[in-house]
């Protein structure tokens, strides 16, 4: 098996997240249960849109000067909006679950390997 | 086929099988690659002595089995795989043949691993030169430099893409298998789409001198075979397969003597090979006997490259029947490549009035080279040669290969009413480089060839400024020229060597001051002339005209520009990095004094030159190599030379300096490196 980061990028006039009201919809609410169901979800979040973003760089690489900007890091007409980690058996598996995930509807999504290393803030297991 | 290259065939073809099979036990590519590859070797190196074994696969299976399970012990650190192969023991080293026998997998085994391989390498999940790539070194066993060369890429590059395509199909786990007959419609498109991409690219290379690359079609067709092999009866799969062989039967009428394209509609149809249209013809009656009268894309495209074929000549060609075809291809999928031999077609059947509407109507831009080549043609059915010329011109711009090119310029000189001095057919010759075009190359301009971004690559290798030299050459026309409307208040340009059109050109900038300013133009390149005619247009109250004509030829300049100038009133007389073009003995001093003599007092000559006496080293290197690969030699000139073209002028100010030392607007403009001198000079 192997594990999937599926990033879902929204026109940005499109992202979810910015309405007044932000909520997640029957779409998404629908995916995440068959996802759960099928055992194929991992994990998950949803971003608030990129206007709340902040990006970091520290010039001169390690113990530099941080460097604070404020927006994504990229500014384009997709916007990452989110993330699900997939376990799927292979890439057409996964593939087909990301065409299931309403971002894939009206944006894109962006399947990527996830690299298997140990995480220190993961107990237990 | 000699016995050597017997070998080398039953090794790359029972190779692939063995790979196939090898992929699937150790599940790495890379790893199975590398040992198929050296089981290769060592059956290339030990079969000529040894003699080639009963069954050849069963011993490149144990060896490249036995390959692998070296590497992987080697690389202790992948134990997974050793596992997942089944390797706890090591195979025995001892008698190879009797091994072989038990290693040996069915035959339908074999054949749905290689179709595993097949959808694997051809995954939409991979970039289309990667599949590419990959069909042609994994399914064809095509060696890495002969896949570079057939893509004109680097091997380095070309093992790259190999390896970055392998690397992504393992950690993104595009899976090994063949997909499910429920996802057969999606994937198979892919599958095809590479193959006849390789074929596209043998039949009509996108660069290069070839007409048309045998061994690519050759692999094109194996692949073809291949598919039909693996999955029989599938229809589209034979249709693709018919239409390769259409394509491949007629290479041997598509070069001439001088290794030239010759048009489908000149070909010697004797030529043709017949054994080959059989075969693809009764292909494609097996497909439409299959596909349920539900013609696929592939289809289509078989049926009318079977109709050409077996047309006994091309008046008698079916256009009817071609351009319904074309017209069910439309309806499938709208193209504008389609769409153009479509209206090609269609002039044929009702005439160039009829092709002219249809091209008009194609609405896609860019215009192709193809569609400038179609509209010159029926231009010149209609008896318009002056616009066909134009179409020629641009359309012989824009044309990737060499043997394309040549023939577009055989057309235009052929369609050239009076190839004079300097406007010979030679000129259009695309390769040898051209100063107008290496000019536009430095520019960062698109409207130059392959010979010309080589001259240009070379002088930029002697002299990397000259990037810059041109940039400050082409904003010292732009101040000269504001210079004279503002403060010289000329209003008529006689701009000689205008070069291939690019931002700010001169009457851009005079009539913006002046609305009412006239400027000739004057070049001896008939793409320049082409360009300058498409794209240079005058505000309504100015004008703007352009001579076909050398400047050594003053007589012709000046006879023709006085139909748009007035030379009893003054004339700004502009020779901008041109001069170097003319060598002493033909007496440049000479052509500006003519020129000169010419214009009233009040007049103005400004002027350009490459300096021989700055970055002298470097200028003089660069010299050479452009005299090695240019058609028009140069001549640099030093500061002392250059002065004299303005003798008997009053210079004005700051006098003859370097270029961007020249009423420089910005403090950029003024240190730009440049190695040319520059003045502008009234005559009293």
């Amino acid at each position: 098996m192997t594990l999937y980061a599926a990033l879902l990028y929204y026109p940005a006039d499109r992202d979810p997240m910015s309405s007044d009201e932000p909520r997640v919809s029957p779409d998404y609410r629908e995916f995440g249960e068959a996802a759960t169901a099928a055992g194929v979800l991992r994990g998950g979040e949803a971003l608030h849109p990129a206007t709340t973003a902040t990006t970091i760089t520290v010039a001169d690489g390690k113990g530099g000067d941080v460097m604070v900007t404020d927006g994504p890091y990229a500014e384009a007409k997709e916007t990452l909006g989110g993330f699900y980690l997939i376990e799927a058996a292979d890439l057409d598996e996964a593939t087909r679950w990301a065409a299931r995930i309403p971002a894939a509807w009206h944006g894109k999504v962006e399947l990527r390997p996830v690299v298997a290393v140990p995480k220190p803030w993961v107990t237990g297991g | 086929m000699t016995p050597e290259e017997q070998l080398a065939e039953t090794v790359r073809v029972e190779g692939r099988r063995v790979l196939a099979t090898l992929i699937r036990a150790v599940g790495d590519m890379q790893l199975a690659e590398d040992a198929v590859q050296e089981a290769a070797v060592s059956a290339l190196r030990t079969w000529p002595t040894s003699g080639v074994p009963d069954d050849p696969r069963a011993w490149l299976t144990v060896t490249a089995r036995n390959r692998a399970y070296d590497m992987v012990r080697r690389e202790a650190v992948r134990p997974a795989k050793e596992t997942a192969a089944g390797w706890h023991q090591p195979p025995a080293s001892g008698d190879v043949a009797e091994e072989a026998l038990a290693a040996l997998e069915p035959d339908s085994v074999v054949a749905d691993d290689m179709l595993r391989l097949v959808f694997t390498c051809c995954h939409p999940a991979l970039s289309p030169e990667a599949r590419v790539a990959l069909a042609l070194r994994t399914l064809a066993g095509l060696e890495v430099a002969a896949i570079a060369r057939a893509f004109l890429v680097t091997e380095a590059t070309m093992a790259k893409r190999l390896v970055r395509a392998r690397q992504k199909i393992a950690t993104a786990h595009i899976p090994y298998r063949v997909p499910s007959d429920a996802e057969l419609p999606e994937r198979l498109p892919a599958v095809l789409a590479v193959v006849h991409l390789i074929g596209t690219e043998a039949h009509a290379p996108t660069g290069g001198e070839d007409v048309a690359r045998a061994d690519l079609e050759a692999e094109a067709v194996r692949l073809a075979r291949l598919l039909a092999e693996l999955m029989p009866g599938e229809p589209e799969v034979l249709s693709l397969l018919a239409l390769l062989l259409f394509t491949a039967a007629r290479r041997p009428a598509r070069t001439d003597a001088g290794g030239d394209p010759v048009l489908l509609a000149d070909q010697d149809r004797f030529l043709w090979d017949r054994a080959a249209i059989c075969e693809a013809s009764a292909l494609l009656a097996e497909a439409v006997r299959r596909s349920g009268g539900v013609a696929g894309p592939y289809q289509l495209q078989a049926h009318l490259s079977e109709c050409h074929s077996t047309s006994p000549a091309w008046p008698d060609t079916d256009w009817d029947r071609i351009i319904g075809l074309y017209d069910l291809m439309l309806r499938i999928s709208p193209n504008p490549a389609v769409a153009l031999n479509r209206a090609v077609a269609v002039g044929e059947r009702d005439g160039p009035a009829v092709m002219l509407e249809e091209l008009d109507s194609i609405a896609a831009a860019p215009r192709s080279h193809l569609w400038h080549a179609a509209r010159a043609d029926a231009l010149r059915r209609l008896g318009r040669p002056g616009p066909a010329r134009q179409e020629l011109a641009l359309a012989l711009a824009e044309a990737p290969t060499g043997p394309e090119r040549r023939l577009l310029a055989r057309r235009l000189a052929a369609l050239s009413p009076d190839p004079g001095p300097g406007y010979a057919a030679g000129m259009v010759d695309t390769s040898v480089a051209h100063v107008a075009r290496v000019y536009n190359y430095w520019l960062g301009g698109t409207d130059n060839f392959a010979a010309d971004r080589e001259a240009g690559e070379r002088a930029i290798e002697a002299y990397p400024d000259i990037v810059h030299s041109v940039r400050a050459n082409r904003a010292f026309l732009g101040r000269t020229t504001r210079y004279l409307v503002r403060e010289g208040g000329v209003r008529q340009f006689l701009d000689i060597g205008t070069g291939i059109p690019t931002a700010n050109n001169t009457h851009e900038v005079a009539q913006a001051e002046a609305a009412e300013c006239r400027v000739v133009y004057v070049d001896n390149d008939p793409v320049v002339l082409a360009h300058a005619r498409a794209l240079l247009s005058s505000t309504p109250a100015g004008v703007t005209a352009y001579v076909d004509a050398d400047l050594r030829d003053t007589g012709t300049i000046l006879a023709e520009a006085a139909n748009v100038l007035d030379f009893s009133r003054p004339v700004a007389v502009m020779l901008m990095a041109i001069l170097q073009h003319v060598d002493n003995a033909e007496d440049p001093y000479g052509i500006v004094g003519r020129l000169v003599a010419a214009v009233p007092s009040g007049s103005y000559l400004a002027l350009s030159h490459p300096a021989s006496d700055i970055e002298a080293e470097a200028m003089a290197e660069m010299g050479k190599r452009l005299n090695q690969l240019m058609a028009e030699k140069v001549t640099f000139r030093g500061q002392t030379e250059v002065t004299r073209f303005f003798d008997g002028l009053d210079l004005v100010e700051p006098g003859m300096v370097r270029v961007q030392q020249w009423r420089p607007d910005t403090e950029a403009e003024r240190t730009s490196p440049a190695a040319l001198w520059g003045g502008v000079a009234r005559k009293p």
